[in-house]
Formats: structure tokens, sequence, C-alpha cells
């Protein structure tokens, strides 16, 4: 059975502020699209619209705040 | 060689399991969404009156969300799951881009999913089979399949092994096409960016014939190429045995890809469609027997000198079953697509029949066999919890399959021959209800094999469940015996 890596081992490049360079570029395709969504929930002609644009919005705000837990999380158990 | 060698002595990556995990939780739980959906459509079918007059509850809007379930949710995640377990331990790399963009690749998937129902019991479609999403969820899916191809490939590129095992070719193969048949079918302008409705840039034959070449190809690409991924790693695997023909396997990937792209106009026998592009699709679907056959052998012949263990491992029996209905409804495919043939079988439930021996037989089986697996590896189990209950859910599933199928082929042959009769005066010699009569005793008996799949799938849940827990059958029983004491 080959060793596996021990568990501090970084699993994506770190950025300048200890941030995984992946998170803020997946974190912020998020916040664009949770806008996109707003904007279409906003100027929605029917029903269909409304419920999707509404349920990105939402999609990307729970998704973006599981990023940051997940930052802090692993920030924890570091120190 | 060398490097091979020295990628062995390099310690394993820690790799991104725990993406691989919610996949294989979600499609554990859109099995049982999808079975128990098509047996609810499948009672309608028996008694409309159980749609309680409710628009949601209508079969044309369930029907949808039964497909889209078992496909894209229940067979989509498997895939989804499965390669990305596959392409690391194959490639000894973790995963590429980072955990974030695998967890946006998984919940992406699962909203897309949950928006398409959601869309289709609202009653918006686009009206083509197997892709009904309208324009803004073909992009959000269009968005989460590239960020799949990046980690697929990006993986795959910064492999520590020197050679590209078959399997992730299937994989990669399935990956490139679904893409390519998605952007291509789904090309349509939104009546505005602010509504649903939206306008194919395709109309008249050609549309049909952009339609079944998605449609037949989803079924080739997706149903088939992704899911001899599964058979080429998961087999070898369980049954500790190697490939039987690491040539054939290459031959086998080749001419499926070569043929299957081909095939799709034999879904347009006798339409406006020309003569010449049917033929054509007929002659590729005949042809299509040769790979399908020789990739069916290579997976069977995979057991030589390992027989004996169908005996004791019911869950490399789920795999090779599957790998028995994948020779099986690639030989009826075939037969059904010749014009005459087809004459008969078209718009029956003959096909339904032949859909459901590949879904429930090939696409299912394989991937439970996959289940059995993966689960007690992922979850650190030695085993699953019983090997009694997968025998259960074996049996049980292989007995509704085979109602199923029998029900539909007797249904189908004799709605054919009842729309086509005619009498001494030249009128049909039947009224269309007269043959939604006849064949109701075939739909209850369709119904009951469906019902036997999900009791089969229930099973599963629960032992899967159960290993996921860390419980064995062993101190399930010791915890009786204290509890009796």
């Amino acid at each position: 059975m080959p060793e596996t890596v021990p568990e501090t081992v970084p699993e994506t490049l770190p950025g300048p502020s200890g941030v995984a360079i992946g998170d803020v570029i997946v974190g912020t395709m998020m916040a664009v699209l949770g806008l996109v969504g707003l904007l279409m929930a906003s100027r929605a002609l029917d029903s269909e619209i409304y419920i999707f644009g509404l349920s990105l919005a939402l999609f990307a705000a729970v998704f973006d705040f599981g990023l940051i837990r997940a930052h802090f999380d692993k920030k924890g158990a570091q120190s | 060689m060398t490097n091979a060698v020295t990628a062995r002595a390099t310690p394993a990556p820690r790799y991104n399991e725990a993406v691989v995990r919610k996949f294989i939780i979600a499609t554990i739980f859109w099995s049982v969404v999808a079975f128990a959906l098509g047996c609810y459509i499948a009672a309608e079918l028996c008694w409309p009156a159980l749609n309680l007059d409710q628009a949601w509850l209508n079969f044309g809007r369930l029907r949808p969300v039964h497909t889209s379930a078992a496909i894209f949710a229940f067979g989509g995640s498997a895939l989804m799951g499965s390669s990305l377990f596959v392409v690391q331990r194959t490639c000894r790399a973790r995963l590429w881009g980072g955990e974030a963009l695998a967890n946006f690749v998984f919940w992406g998937y699962q909203f897309f999913i949950v928006m398409a129902a959601l869309s289709y019991v609202l009653g918006y479609s686009q009206g083509k089979e197997y892709a009904e999403p309208e324009w803004h969820l073909d992009l959000w899916l269009t968005l989460v399949w590239v960020c799949y191809l990046l980690i697929f490939v990006g993986t795959l590129l910064k492999r520590e092994e020197p050679h590209i095992y078959v399997a992730n070719w299937f994989y990669l193969a399935f990956i490139v096409t679904i893409a390519m048949l998605h952007v291509v079918n789904n090309a349509a302008v939104p009546a505005s960016f602010f509504m649903a409705k939206s306008y194919s840039v395709y109309a008249g034959v050609q549309d049909a014939l952009i339609q079944w070449w998605y449609g037949h190809n989803a079924v080739g690409f997706f149903l088939t190429a992704g899911f001899l991924g599964m058979v080429y790693y998961f087999i070898p695997k369980a049954a500790n045995r190697p490939v039987y023909s690491y040539r054939l396997s290459i031959i086998h990937f080749w001419s499926l890809i070569f043929m299957y792209i081909w095939a799709g106009p034999h879904h347009l026998h006798y339409t406006a469609l020309p003569d010449w592009a049917q033929t054509l699709g007929m002659a590729f679907s005949i042809m299509l027997w040769m790979p399908s056959w020789g990739g069916m052998i290579n997976g069977m012949m995979t057991l030589s000198g390992a027989w004996d263990k169908l005996r004791t491992d019911p869950g490399l029996r789920f795999s090779v079953t599957a790998v028995g209905f994948y020779g099986m409804a690639t030989f009826e495919g075939p037969v059904m697509s010749v014009r005459q043939v087809n004459s008969l079988s078209h718009y029956t439930d003959w096909g339904i029949g032949h859909v459901h021996s590949g879904t429930l037989g090939w696409v299912s089986f394989i991937t439970f066999g996959m289940l059995y697996y993966i689960v007690p590896v992922l979850w650190k189990q030695r085993d699953v919890y019983s090997k009694k209950l997968v025998a259960w859910h074996f049996w049980i599933g292989t007995l509704g399959i085979v109602f199923y199928i029998t029900s539909m082929w007797v249904s189908g042959i004799t709605q054919g021959l009842m729309w086509r009769a005619y009498d001494k005066q030249g009128f049909l010699q039947y009224s269309f209800v007269e043959s939604v009569v006849a064949v109701h005793p075939f739909e209850v008996v369709r119904l009951i094999g469906g019902l036997m799949f999900l009791a089969g799938a229930l099973i599963m849940v629960y032992n899967l469940v159960q290993t996921m827990r860390g419980a064995t059958e062993k101190t399930s029983a010791a915890f009786a015996a204290q509890a009796a004491e």
C-alpha cells in the first residue's frame, strides 16, 4: 500500500491572502451569476424566469457563504 | 516503463473523495426518485384518473421529469462521480482546479436537475425529447459541463501515470460529445432575456434530424460510452482480473465512437427525411453490432478464471448481468432500426420495452455494481453491510426487468399489428381506443415489474446507508441478541 501525503498538504495554490486562487475565481463567478439571477427575477415576464432568477441568486449566496465557511474551517484546523 | 516505476515509488496524492461521495449520495437519492416517478406514471397509464385533474400531475408533464431524473439525475450523477473517482486513481493525480470548482460542478449540476424538473411541472418545455429544458437552463448546464470537462482534462494532463487508461477514454468521449450535442441541438433564440420561451434556430426536417442526431447520441454517449467507462474500471477491479483484451478495448472505443454518431436518422423512418439519410442511419445502426458485441465479450471474458466470484460477490453479478443486457439491448436496437421492422415497432410500447432493457438492465445494473464496489471503498469499510440483501436486490430487480420488457414486447407488437390492420374495404380495422383497451393488462404487468425494480432499489438504499454508517451484519446480529436478552 503506498503512503498517502499528510492531510496538511494544501489542495490548491494559495494566493497572497492565503485564500486558494481557485476559490476566488469560483466565488467571484458565483457572485456575478447571483446578480444576473436577481436581474432576471426583477424583470421577469413569466413565472419560470422569476423562480429561476431568485433560485439562482439564493444558490449563489449559499454557495459563496459555504466557500467562506470552508476557508475559516480550514484556517481554524491549521492553527 | 521507468516513468511507471517512478510513479509507483512516489506516494499516492490525497484524492478529492469528498466530491465523489456527494455524487454517490446523489446517485442513490435520484435512483429512488426516478424509479418511483416511473411507477407513478406507469400507474397513470393504467388508470388515467390518477392525475387527479391536476395539470402538474399530468402524464405529459411528469414523463420528462421521470426521464430526466433517470438519465440526467441518476445516470448523470453516477457517471460524474465514478469518472472523477476513476480519473484520479488511474492518473494518480488529485482533481485539477481545487475543491471549489469540483463543488461547483456538483451543486451546479444538482441545481440544474431541480430547476429543470420544476420547469417541466410548471409546463415549460422546448418540446424536444431528452432536451426539454428552455434556453436559460441549457446555458447553465453548459457552464457546469465546461467546468466538469476542465476538471477531467486538467487531471489527465497532470497525471503521474504515463498511460491514459481506457476507461478514461470512454469517459472523455462522453463528456466531449455530450457538450457538442447539447450546444448544437439547443441552439435557440429566446423571445426575451426575461422570458423562458425560445425558438429553435432549425426548422422542419432539419430540426427533426438535429433532434434525433442529439437523441440517439445521448443514448450512445451518455448511456453507453460513459457507462462503458464503468465497465472497464469496476469489473476488472471487482473481479481482480485485468481486462480480457486491452487491444479489443481500443478497437471497441474507436469503432463505437465512429459509428454511433451516424445512427440517429433511424428514428425518422417513413418521415420527410430523404430516403438515403434514413438508409444511412439504418446501415450504421446494423454496423454497430460489431463494436457493441466486441465490448460485451471483452467485459464478460474479463471474468475468465474468476467466474466463481459470481457466487460470492453479488455486486459483481450486477455488473456482469448489466453487460449481458448491454449485449441484448444492442442486438435489439439494430433490429428495430431496420425500416421494415421499424414500421411495426415505431410509436409502440416495443420501443419503451427496448429503452428499459437498456436503462434498467444495462445502465442501472452497471451503476448498482459500481455502487456496491465504491461505497465500501469511499466510506473505508471492509465490505457492504449485507451481501444477502445485495442478492435479494439482484433477483427482485432482474425479475422486475423480465416482467417489464416481456409485457412491453407483447403490448408493442399488439399495438403495431392492430394499427396496421385493414378490413376488406381498406378501412382501418380497429380504432385507436380499441388498441388502448387491448394493451391494458400488459400495462398493469409493466407497473408490477417497475414496482419490483423500485423495491430492489429501496433494499439497496438501506444496505448502502448501513454500509456508510459502518454497520455490519455481525454487529447487527450481536445488537439484536443483546436487545433480546
